[in-house]
Parts: structure tokens; C-alpha cells; sequence
């Protein structure tokens, strides 16, 4: 009988490893979903933000902290996206293994190139973000700095699978390049098109499609919108005949609204995270969607 | 019930739950008696004020709100209305609304400011370190030893406002001014730990409950003790288990407690008036 039992508890054991046994912790869904893909059946992946919360502010729960304190590998954004809440919830976590600096923490923002690093910290102009742009995963060719991030780590924490890793890798470099060359050729037409943006979110994707942003709704980051900002945004969409204004799933569209009203002018939500809508269930689907969206904005 | 006490992080969330909630529904029997509710949100906002005007000028983050709050509980001290028509509260409420205003005027010439207002509004009980724990059981401990030591002195001064003779006490009065210093220190303290709303309920609830649960003064004081600790307890218990935010939870719990207090009231009442009825016939 002692037999039976642990050969089917080295049984499980056995199972339970072909199952996704090294437990990753991400911060957004966006690290998520490239873990997946790099990982493949090797990792259990869990994402603290959803896809439709705004990644600067994020509510700790309990379980948040347990799943950390189990975790072999923590993935985060960095710069200053999640200041406000992961330092303080890995180090409640006390797991030695994925502190800042351990083997099991991977800063996916590493040898990204990023945009609007300030040259002077005075965050009364505006340069709140004092490392440069955080949301730098809306560059799909961006994704590609961060699949590399995240495979680094898993090599680290688990050497013996750093073939199946690499493959992935590649399948997954492969696959933007693809997909690239499709978003690409969608958005060709629509070359310095401007728009209007609610957030400073969208820096990166702007500058890879194309696009031009003249203005945002916020007057700075993080301020709602005033009266003179709105009169301004108003004029200038007459002006330059902007057909759309773009924001995100946690943004209130009510100045947005206002801006419609008078100039009949687009408003669209557009995904920036996956997640953010129940279509969008990969990195893949995040750019297919939004691309879309816009194009159908814009023709 | 108590596996949650295998978590580091928990043990500590509840040390932090326990210290503030002591001291705040001590403070909160006063707070209820004088009849000023509104002192602690009025403080929160003059602490974020002072978040505020610190990210505008660029320095100071961590000694202006403290300067600012204790400032403001100055001020407070010094209400002394004689016009029966005005009430203490009225004017502590139109302190928080101007606070407020002001907050929001800064926020909009400091880019982001508004990340720095979330932390300090929303404190996050569940990542509390033992250092923090360490400076407020040292800062509440001696609060609440002066509490204990003139106990008398602050006693009679909330039965003066109970009794509507408060104006007798003249404009500065030593312990006044000292009561007002208490809750300014205690509320700057829990809301960085707490955030605003936990704090509000752990100064209110337990008093409110404590007061419909007896009449006796040291019992009130015994029992909104009581109650903000097992508050505590059942609130981060509920937070664990179903995976809530902390603050909240603790709040819910309060809540729940205020309404079973409210029903044993109602109920008391009745079955007292009947005695009453039966009595009369």
C-alpha cells in the first residue's frame, strides 16, 4: 500500500512539473501573456493588475501578496509604472527570490529605448515619469526586447529548459515580424494622421504607426481635464480636422464628450493592456484589435 | 480562523489594525461626545493639503503634513462658539471643504500630484513594516499615556461639550489644545497606515456602538476598545479569506457591528418600554 502511495504522489510530483511548475507573478497582463508564449507548459503565469485597471494604481489584496511569496519569477514593467504598489507588496511578500536584484526578478523595460526621458527632474512640469515613458509594451517591436527580458529570467531560474525557451523566442520573434508587416501595411494609409489623445500613453505606438498626436485632453499628465484645456482641444480639432480622440478603458469619456458634441468629432477606447476587452487574449490580439478599431475610426 | 497568522504580512497588518484601532475609538468616545465628527476627515484633507503644497514647492514631503495637520488641530482648538445657532461641526466642516478646494487647486498645477494625494488618502494596511509599527506604538503609546494620566482633565472637558456649557472653558484651554494635538498626531499617523475612510470608521463606529451599548462611561470606553480590535480581527480574517482589500474589509466589519448594535438597541428599547407598559397596568 506505501508503495502505491508514493508511486503515485512521485507520480503527481511528475505531473504537477509537466504542468506549468515554475510559478511566474506578473504585474500587468501584457507581461502575462509573453510569459505564456516563452513559457509555454512550463510556467504557471499570474498577472496582479487586470487588463482593464489602470496600472498605476492597483488595490493590494492578501492573495496578491501569497502568490508572490510563492512565486520563482516576478515580472514587472518598471520605470515608474507600478511604484505605487509592487516595491511595497514584493517586499511584504519576503520571498528572497525575486526581490530587486535576485535571479527570480525580471525588469522587462531593460535596453528598451525610451521616450520623453526628461533631461531635468521638476515635476511641476510635467515630467512626472523622471525614467522616460513607461507604457513602452504598445511598440510591438518593443515586445520583442521584452520576450527577450522575460526568457533571461526563465533561463535563470530554470537553466535545463533554456532550448525550449529559446525556441519560443524565436517562434515568438518570427510571429511580430509577421504581424508587424501586416500592422504596418494596415496603417500605411493613415501616415501622419492626427489625433488627439486623452493619457501620454501612447507615445510608442504613435511614433511606430505613424500617427501624430498634437494634443492630449489631460493639459498634464494625471490632471482632468480644465475649461481652457477643453476650449483649446476644441479649436484644434477644427483646425487640423482631427476625426478621432483616443483614451482608455479607465478613463471617463465625459470631457471627451464634450469635445464630440461640439465638433462631431470620433471618440475611441482603444486597449492598452490584454485583457482590456474580453476579444483581446494575447500581445497578438492587443495590436490586432486597436489597429483595427482605429482604421475603421479613420477611413 | 487563525491561519492567516502563518502569514508574516497578516501578523503585522493586524499589529497595525490593533495599535490604531485602540487609540483611534479611545479618541473616537471624545470625538463623539463633543460632537465632532467631522475633525477627522477635516484633518485627513489638511494632511493632504500638505501632501499637496510639498509636490508643488518640491520638499518636504514627509514634515509639511505633519506641520500642516497639527496646525490645523490648533486652529480647531480655538473654536469657541458662544451663538447657539452655530455648531462646532459647521465650522470643521467648512475647514474640510476649503482644505479640499485647495488640495485640488495645487493638484492642477503639479503634474501627477494626484499619485502622491492616492498614497497618502489610501494607505495599504497589508504592506505595513515593522519599522512603521515600531513609530506609531511609540507615537500612539505616548498619546494615549497623556490620555491616561489626565484622564479626568479630558473627561470633563467632552462632558462639558455634552452639556453645552463649552464656551465656558474660554478661548485657550491647555487641554484642549493637547486633545486637539492627540487626534491631529494620531489621525496624520493611522492614514498613511490605513487610509482616510478605515481611519474615519475605527474613530466613529466603535464609539457610536459602545455609546448604544451602555451607559456607563469607563464601559463605553472598554467596550469601543473591544470592538475596534475585533474589528480588526474579523476584518482582515474576511480580507484573507475571500481576497478583499484590507482598509475596506475592516470597514465592512465596523459596519456590520454598528448594525448589530443599532438592533440590540431597537430591541432593548422595546422590551424595556413593555416592562414600562406592564408596570404602568
Amino acid at each position: 500500500m506505501e508503495r502505491i502511495i508514493s508511486i503515485f504522489t512521485s507520480l503527481l510530483i511528475i505531473l504537477s512539473a509537466n504542468a506549468g511548475s515554475i510559478k511566474v507573478v506578473t504585474t500587468t497582463m501584457d507581461m502575462k501573456s509573453i510569459t505564456e508564449m516563452i513559457g509555454g507548459n512550463k510556467v504557471s503565469v499570474q498577472s496582479i493588475a487586470t487588463g482593464y485597471q489602470n496600472p498605476h494604481f492597483v488595490d493590494p489584496k492578501p492573495s496578491y501578496i501569497i502568490s508572490l511569496s510563492n512565486a520563482d519569477l516576478f515580472v514587472t514593467v518598471g520605470l515608474d509604472l507600478e511604484t505605487g504598489w509592487s516595491p511595497q507588496l514584493l517586499s511584504s511578500s519576503r520571498n528572497s527570490k525575486i526581490q530587486k536584484g535576485s535571479t527570480g526578478y525580471v525588469d522587462a523595460s531593460n535596453g528598451v529605448g525610451l521616450l520623453q526621458v526628461p533631461s531635468s527632474v521638476n515635476r511641476g512640469e510635467g515630467d512626472i515619469h523622471i525614467y522616460g515613458n513607461p507604457h513602452y509594451w504598445l511598440d510591438p517591436l518593443n515586445g520583442k526586447v521584452i520576450a527577450r527580458n522575460i526568457t533571461d529570467g526563465l533561463e535563470r531560474v530554470d537553466p535545463s529548459g533554456k532550448a525550449f525557451y529559446e525556441a519560443n523566442l524565436n517562434a515568438f520573434f518570427i510571429k511580430i515580424d509577421l504581424k508587424m508587416k501586416d500592422w504596418g501595411a494596415k496603417m500605411a494609409p493613415f501616415k501622419g494622421t492626427k489625433i488627439i489623445a486623452y493619457h501620454n500613453e501612447w507615445v510608442y505606438f504613435e511614433r511606430r504607426f505613424g500617427l501624430e498626436i498634437i494634443d492630449f485632453m489631460e493639459p498634464k499628465p494625471g490632471i482632468p481635464p480644465s475649461p481652457s484645456q477643453l476650449v483649446k482641444v476644441i479649436k484644434e480639432v477644427a483646425a487640423d480636422k482631427i476625426k478621432v480622440i483616443i483614451s482608455s478603458p479607465y478613463f471617463t469619456t465625459s470631457s471627451s464628450d464634450v469635445v464630440a458634441k461640439q465638433t462631431g468629432v470620433k471618440e475611441l477606447t482603444l486597449a492598452t493592456s490584454v485583457g482590456a476587452f474580453n476579444s483581446i487574449k494575447n500581445y497578438f490580439d492587443l495590436f490586432d484589435y486597436d489597429i483595427d478599431q482605429l482604421i475603421a475610426a479613420l477611413k | 480562523m487563525f491561519e492567516m497568522f502563518h502569514l508574516p504580512f497578516m501578523v503585522q497588518a493586524f499589529a497595525a489594525a490593533v495599535i490604531t484601532g485602540i487609540l483611534l475609538s479611545y479618541l473616537g468616545v471624545h470625538v463623539v461626545g463633543r460632537g465632532i465628527v467631522f475633525v477627522d476627515l477635516a484633518l485627513g484633507q489638511i494632511s493632504s493639503l500638505g501632501v499637496a503644497f510639498a509636490t508643488f514647492i518640491g520638499t518636504g514631503l514627509t514634515s509639511i503634513p505633519l506641520i500642516f495637520t497639527l496646525s490645523g488641530a490648533l486652529l480647531m482648538s480655538f473654536i469657541n462658539i458662544r451663538d447657539k445657532r452655530l455648531k462646532q461641526e459647521a465650522i470643521i466642516g467648512i475647514l474640510y471643504a476649503f482644505a479640499s478646494a485647495l488640495t485640488v487647486l495645487l493638484i492642477s498645477k503639479t503634474a501627477h500630484g494626484d499619485s502622491d494625494i492616492q498614497e497618502v488618502l489610501f494607505g495599504n494596511i497589508l504592506s505595513v513594516s515593522w519599522q512603521q509599527i515600531t513609530s506609531i506604538g511609540i507615537v500612539f503609546g505616548a498619546i494615549l499615556l497623556v490620555q491616561l494620566i489626565f484622564f479626568r482633565k479630558f473627561a470633563s472637558l467632552t462632558q462639558s461639550f455634552e452639556n453645552g456649557v463649552n464656551h465656558m472653558i474660554g478661548i485657550f484651554n491647555i487641554w484642549n489644545f493637547l486633545f486637539y494635538i492627540s487626534i491631529g498626531l494620531a489621525i496624520v499617523f493611522a492614514v498613511k497606515i490605513n487610509g482616510v475612510i478605515p481611519v474615519f470608521s475605527y474613530l466613529i463606529i466603535p464609539a457610536v456602538s459602545a455609546i448604544m451599548l451602555s451607559k456607563n462611561k469607563t464601559v463605553v470606553l472598554i467596550i469601543a476598545i473591544i470592538i475596534s480590535i475585533l474589528a480588526g480581527f474579523f476584518g482582515l480574517n474576511f480580507s484573507f479569506h475571500y481576497d478583499f482589500p484590507a482598509g475596506s474589509s475592516i470597514v465592512v466589519v465596523l459596519g456590520g457591528i454598528f448594525i448589530l448594535a443599532s438592533v440590540y438597541r431597537i430591541i432593548s428599547g422595546t422590551v424595556n418600554k413593555e416592562q414600562t407598559n406592564h408596570n404602568i397596568h
